[in-house]
């Protein structure tokens, strides 16, 4: 078995750089997905040295297609499908990461119906939440 | 990193009350169509939630960031290659408080649809940073 740490998550995203917001899984199970993302200087969601709102959306996104990328090329043994977000809710932001900052996200799953899966997702940075919201991501077959 | 003039310019502006409006194009050949997804280019969902945010601020004469979204729906992709002008509809404008919050409720769509519906408060930068 392929331990988590050994995959580069670019093998289980449809998008390619530099529109990569998961840095790389950090555990998954039946339910959860954990992610972290390295804010580097030149990620495209960082205005004047902030990581803003719709980069951190994007990065919760990206773990759950990255926990969906997982299933398909591990488990199903089949390609990676594109994925969209259909809606976000409740989608809230307390504070933005910095440049040089290591966000970790755990996202859990609380339903999957007819190609759609719906997640609630919390992002940390440095122990504290910055972001927490709930969305829906439409896979295409 | 803006979006203005890198993935989409403004062509009509019309600040009027009470439902402000601007049309967009698109720029396809943007790298982020080349990312997202490699031989599919579809607008990424939070670009166009991006867009409102950057739209709003040239409304109020203010930098902002988004502080909450209620919620947005995606009902159907824009894909550079079928879609080169969309609208921004800002249904509903509020300044709430003294604190600079702004809410707004945006349609984005053009004459065959929409495409998308966004309800989020932004806060200006300031207080931001500040923190």
């Amino acid at each position: 078995m392929t331990t988590l740490h050994q995959i580069d998550v670019h093998e289980l995203l449809p998008q390619q750089e530099p529109f990569v917001m998961v840095s790389r899984l950090t555990e998954n199970d039946d339910t959860h997905t954990t992610s972290e993302l390295d804010i580097l200087p030149s990620n495209l969601f960082v205005d004047d040295d902030c990581f803003t709102a719709p980069g951190l959306i994007e990065h919760i996104a990206q773990t759950c297609a990255a926990r969906l990328g997982y299933q398909n090329k591990y488990v199903l043994q089949r390609p990676v499908q594109l994925g969209f977000i259909g809606s976000v809710r409740h989608f809230e932001v307390s504070r933005l990461p910095r440049v040089g900052q290591t966000i970790q996200t755990r996202i859990e799953v609380m339903g999957e119906i007819l190609g759609m899966t719906l997640i609630s997702g919390t992002t940390h940075c440095e122990g504290d939440v910055v972001a927490t919201t709930e969305l829906k991501i439409a896979i295409q077959d | 990193m803006k979006l203005k003039d890198s993935l989409y310019t403004i062509v009509q502006a019309d600040g009027g009350n009470p439902m402000p409006r601007f049309d967009i194009r698109l720029n396809p050949g943007h790298t982020i169509y080349q990312a997202h997804f490699p031989e599919q280019p579809v607008t990424p969902g939070v670009c166009l939630i991006q867009i409102a945010c950057e739209l709003l601020e040239q409304l109020v004469g203010k930098r902002l960031q988004i502080q909450k979204i209620k919620q947005v729906k995606f009902m159907a992709v824009v894909s550079p290659r079928e879609v080169s002008t969309v609208s921004y509809l800002f249904n509903k404008v509020t300044e709430a408080d003294a604190s600079g919050a702004v809410k707004v409720q945006v349609t984005i769509s053009d004459s065959e649809r929409d495409y998308t519906t966004l309800s989020m408060t932004c806060i200006p930068q300031a207080i931001q940073s500040s923190l």
